[in-house]
C-alpha cells in the first residue's frame, strides 16, 4: 500500500506541470484543446492525490510501523479516531493535506468553469497548477509521508518494521484539534482561487469587475474558514495548553491571523470598486498580500525560523518557501506594475464624512494591523540580522499596539453603516449617531458607577453597546420601512429584507458577532488567578468561590497514566460543581499533558489546572483561574459562521442588484 | 501493487494527454468594450438601489438624495445611450454579414426589437430596460 500511495502521489508531479504548461498554452494560443487538457490534469491531480491521501490513511488505521510517518505519530493503543486524523498530526501529512486541498479547489473550479471564461481560465488555471507544482515538489521529494523507516545494520542500511509507534502528541489528542488544521487549510488554500483569477485578470486585461463577481463566494468562504479556523485553534490553546488563555500572540497564531487581516479588509475595500470603480490596484493588492501571507503562514510554520507551540519542528522546507515565496512577489508586483494605467479609477473621492471613507479608514486600519502584527511575528529574526540575538516581542507589546487598533475598527463597524454613500450632511450625522452616543455615555457611567476603572475596559463596553444599538436599529428601521411599505408584519418584513440584500445584513450579523467576541477579549482586564497547594481535605479560595480538595484518584490505560484532582466549588456556601482538573502521562511518546477542567457560564469560566506534585510529594499543585466572559469569544465565532453562511445565500430577486 | 500503481498513473497521464490529439479550434474573446459598459450600468443601478435606501432609512437630507440622484440617473442614461449605440452597431454589423452571404435572396428586415416606453411626466422616449427616465428622473412603470 505504501508503494501504491508513494507512486500514485509521484504522478502529481508531472500531472501538474503538464497542467501548468497545457494552461499557459492554451491562454497564448486560445486552443480549446489545449484548455481541455488543462481541465483534465487539474481533475487527474485531484484524482491521483485523492488516492494518496487514501492511501495514507490505509497505512494509519492499521498501523503500519515500517512507515516513518506512521511509526512517528501513531501507535497500537491510539484510538482509531485518532489514526485517522494522524493524516494532519505530523509534517508530512499535514503537508499532503495542504497539497490535496489545493489540489480538490482546483478540480473544482475548472469544473465550475468549464462552461465559461474561457479567456480567464487558462491563468486561473496555471496559477493553481503552479501551486500544485510546488506541493507536489515539497511533498514527493523533500517530505514524503510514504518515507520507510531504516536501520543501520553495520555498514548497509536495511527497512524496518518499528514494533510500536511513537504514538500522537499528546496535546494533539483534543477534539477541537482534529477539525482546526483541516478548517484552517481550507481557509489558506481557499485564498489561491481568488488570486489566481485576479492574475488571470491581470495578465489578460479584463480588469473589470467580471473576476470579483466570479471570486466573491470563494473569498468569503475561504474568509469565513480562516475566521473559524483561527478561533477553533484558540479553542485549542484553551483547553489543551493549560496556561488560561487563548490567544499569546505566538508566531503561528499570528501567522493565521495576517492572511484574516487583508482578506478582511478586502472584503470591505471591493465594495468600493463595485460602487465607485475605485481602489482597484488596492484591492489587487489585497488579494496578492493574502495569498503570499497564507504561503507565508505555510512556511513560518514549517520554517523553524521562529519558535511556536503550534510549529512543526525544522523540517529543512525554509529555502523552498523563500524561493516559491520571492517568485510569487516578483510576479505579481510586475503585474501590478504593467498594468497601474489600466487600474486607474473611474471617480474621485468626493467627501471625507462618507461611506467611501469610512471604507478606506476600515482599509487603512486593517494595513496598519497587518503591518503591525507581520513586523512584531518577524522581529526576532530581523533583530537576530542586525544584532546576532533572537530579541522576541511578547504579549504586551502587541497588545499595546492592537488594543487601540482593535478598538478603533470596532468603533467604525458602528459607525460606518450609518454613513451615506458619496455625502453625509452635519444635520443627518447629528440625526443617525446621537441617541447612540448618548446610551453609550450613560452606559459608561453606570459601569463607572459599579466599579469598573480599567479605561480600555470602559472604552470596549462603550463602543460594543453602541455599534450593537446601530446595529439593531438597522434592522428594526430597514423592517419597519418594509413593513409600512409592503404590509408584511414584522417579522416577515425583517426577514424578506436580510434575504433580499444578504450580503448587508450578513454583513451586519457578522459585525454583530464581531462586537460580542469583543466584550469576550475585553474581558481578560478583569482576569484573576490563584496557586494553591493541596492535600485531600485543604480548601482555597478565588474570589467569591471556596475550593475543597476531596480525593486525589491515580488511574491507568493501555494508553497513559492520570492522576485526577476531585475539588468541590462552592458560592457562598452552595455546592456549584465538582471540578476535577487531570494530569496525564502518555507512555508511547513518553509527554506528560494536563487536561484542565473548566466550568463555564455566560458571565465567566473558572479553569482548573492540576500543575503535578509539590517538592515533598505530599500534595498536588493546583492553579485556578476566573476568566470573565471567555464564553463570548466562542459563542461570537458561532454567530459569526452564522453570518457568513447567510451572507452566502443567494438573493431573493436579484432585480435591484443592492449590497453595499 | 506498484504495478497496478503505475497503470492508474499512466492512464491518467494518457487521458489528459488526448485532448491535445483531437480536432482542435480557437474561442474568440468576448467585446471587452460592451462588457465594460455592461459593468457601469450594473455599478449605477447599484448605486441607486444604495441611495434609495439610504435615503429611507434617513442617512441622506433630501436636497442631497435629489441631487445624487439626478446625477446617477443621468450617468444611467449615458451609459444606457452607449450601450444601445453599440447594441445597434454590431447589429448593423450582422445584418451586413448576413446580406453578404444571402446574396440578393432576402432583404432581412430589422429587427423590432427595441421597443420603447414613454415617460408619462414628460414623454421622452426610454428603453425598456430603463427604470428611470433619462430626461427628468420619473420612476417608469
Amino acid at each position: 500500500m505504501a508503494d501504491l500511495g508513494n507512486i500514485l502521489l509521484f504522478f502529481l508531479f508531472p500531472v501538474s506541470v503538464f497542467t501548468a504548461l497545457t494552461a499557459l498554452a492554451a491562454g497564448i494560443t486560445k486552443r480549446r484543446g489545449l484548455l481541455e487538457a488543462a481541465r483534465r490534469g487539474a481533475y487527474a491531480a485531484f484524482a491521483v492525490t485523492t488516492l494518496a491521501v487514501l492511501a495514507l490513511e490505509y497505512l494509519l488505521v492499521t498501523s503500519d510501523f515500517s512507515i516513518e510517518y506512521v511509526a512517528s505519530n501513531t501507535n497500537f493503543a491510539l484510538p482509531l479516531f485518532y489514526k485517522i486524523v494522524a493524516l494532519w498530526a505530523g509534517h508530512n501529512g499535514s503537508l499532503l493535506l495542504w497539497t490535496w486541498i489545493v489540489t480538490i479547489f482546483s478540480a473544482i473550479v475548472a469544473y465550475q468553469h468549464r462552461h465559461k471564461n474561457n479567456d480567464l481560465m487558462p491563468y486561473v488555471l496555471f496559477v493553481m497548477a503552479t501551486t500544485m507544482v510546488f506541493f507536489s515538489i515539497l511533498s514527493v521529494f523533500i517530505s514524503n509521508p510514504f518515507q520507510t523507516l531504516y536501520q543501520d545494520f553495520g555498514n548497509t542500511l536495511q527497512e524496518f518494521t518499528a514494533r510500536d509507534g511513537h504514538g500522537l502528541n499528546p496535546l494533539l489528542q483534543h477534539p477541537a484539534m482534529v477539525i482546526h488544521p483541516p478548517v484552517l487549510f481550507i481557509g489558506y488554500v481557499g485564498s489561491v482561487v481568488p488570486f489566481a483569477f485576479a492574475i488571470a485578470a491581470l495578465i489578460t486585461g479584463k480588469l473589470g469587475s467580471g473576476w470579483i463577481h466570479t471570486t466573491r463566494r470563494w473569498a468569503l468562504t475561504t474568509w469565513g474558514f480562516l475566521a473559524v479556523g483561527i478561533i477553533l485553534g484558540g479553542k485549542w490553546a484553551y483547553v489543551e495548553l493549560g496556561w488560561g488563555g487563548y490567544w499569546a500572540w505566538d508566531p503561528v497564531e499570528n501567522a493565521s491571523l495576517l492572511p484574516w487581516l487583508t482578506s478582511t479588509a478586502y472584503l470591505h475595500s471591493v465594495m468600493i470598486q463595485e460602487r465607485k470603480g475605485m481602489l482597484k490596484i488596492w484591492n489587487m493588492a489585497l488579494v496578492i498580500s493574502t495569498y503570499l501571507l497564507a504561503i507565508f503562514g505555510t512556511f513560518l510554520t514549517r520554517s523553524g525560523i521562529v519558535s511556536s507551540v503550534h510549529a512543526f519542528a525544522n523540517s529543512g522546507l525554509g529555502p523552498a518557501f523563500a524561493v516559491f515565496l520571492s517568485m510569487g512577489i516578483i510576479f505579481s508586483l510586475s503585474l501590478l506594475i504593467y498594468r497601474r494605467k489600466d487600474l486607474k479609477p473611474d471617480e474621485e473621492m468626493e467627501s471625507l464624512v462618507s461611506r467611501e471613507s469610512g471604507f478606506l479608514f476600515n482599509n487603512l486600519l486593517f494595513l496598519l494591523a497587518t503591518i503591525a502584527v507581520l513586523w512584531g511575528t518577524m522581529f526576532p529574526v530581523i533583530s537576530e540580522l542586525f544584532t546576532g540575538d533572537q530579541i522576541t516581542v511578547g504579549p504586551p507589546w502587541f497588545n499595546n499596539i492592537m488594543i487601540p487598533i482593535g478598538l478603533a475598527l470596532l468603533l467604525l463597524t458602528g459607525a460606518g453603516p450609518l454613513l451615506a454613500w458619496r455625502h453625509t450632511s452635519v444635520e443627518t450625522l447629528k440625526r443617525s449617531f446621537g441617541w447612540p452616543t448618548l446610551g453609550s455615555i450613560i452606559f459608561i457611567a453606570i459601569l463607572f458607577a459599579f466599579g469598573i476603572r480599567d479605561g480600555w475596559a470602559l472604552g470596549s463596553f462603550a463602543i460594543s453597546f453602541f455599534v450593537m444599538w446601530t446595529i439593531v436599529v438597522e434592522f428594526v428601521k430597514g423592517a419597519n420601512i418594509r413593513k409600512k411599505n409592503s404590509g408584511e408584519n414584522f417579522f416577515l418584513a425583517m426577514y424578506m429584507l436580510s434575504r433580499k440584500n444578504t450580503r448587508r445584513y450578513g454583513g451586519y450579523l457578522i459585525h454583530a458577532a464581531m462586537v460580542v467576541m469583543f466584550v469576550g477579549f475585553t474581558g481578560n482586564a478583569f482576569n484573576t488567578e490563584t496557586r494553591a497547594e493541596v492535600g485531600e481535605g485543604d480548601s482555597f479560595q478565588l474570589g467569591p468561590y471556596t475550593f475543597k480538595a476531596l480525593t486525589i484518584i491515580d488511574e491507568q490505560n493501555d494508553n497513559y497514566s492520570s492522576q485526577t484532582l476531585e475539588m468541590e466549588m462552592y458560592r457562598d456556601n452552595r455546592l456549584i460543581d465538582t471540578i476535577s482538573p487531570q494530569k496525564r502521562f502518555y507512555f508511547a511518546s513518553e509527554q506528560p499533558s494536563t487536561e484542565v477542567d473548566i466550568y463555564s457560564t455566560i458571565r465567566e469560566d473558572i479553569y482548573a489546572v492540576l500543575s503535578g506534585m509539590n517538592n515533598d510529594g505530599t500534595k498536588v499543585i493546583v492553579q485556578v483561574y476566573r476568566n470573565p466572559f471567555v464564553s463570548m469569544v466562542w459563542i461570537g465565532a458561532f454567530i459569526m459562521g452564522i453570518g457568513t453562511l447567510f451572507a452566502m445565500l443567494p438573493n431573493l430577486r436579484e432585480s435591484k442588484a443592492g449590497g453595499e | 501493487m506498484s504495478y497496478f500503481a503505475y497503470l492508474i498513473g499512466l492512464s491518467f497521464l494518457v487521458w489528459i494527454v488526448l485532448p491535445l490529439f483531437k480536432k482542435d479550434s480557437t474561442w474568440i474573446s468576448l467585446y471587452m468594450e460592451a462588457e465594460e459598459l455592461a459593468d457601469k450600468k450594473q455599478r449605477v443601478y447599484g448605486n441607486i438601489a444604495d441611495l434609495e435606501f439610504d435615503f429611507a432609512m434617513g442617512r441622506l437630507s433630501e436636497e442631497d438624495f435629489k441631487i445624487i440622484r439626478q446625477s446617477f440617473l443621468s450617468e444611467a442614461g449615458r451609459v444606457i445611450e452607449k450601450l444601445e449605440s453599440q447594441k445597434s452597431s454590431k447589429l448593423m454589423d450582422r445584418i451586413k454579414n448576413d446580406l453578404e452571404h444571402l446574396g440578393k435572396k432576402k432583404k432581412k428586415k430589422k429587427s423590432k426589437k427595441r421597443t420603447a416606453v414613454f415617460c408619462t411626466e414628460c414623454g421622452t422616449e426610454n428603453l425598456t430596460e430603463a427604470k428611470f427616465c433619462m430626461k427628468c428622473g420619473k420612476e417608469l412603470s
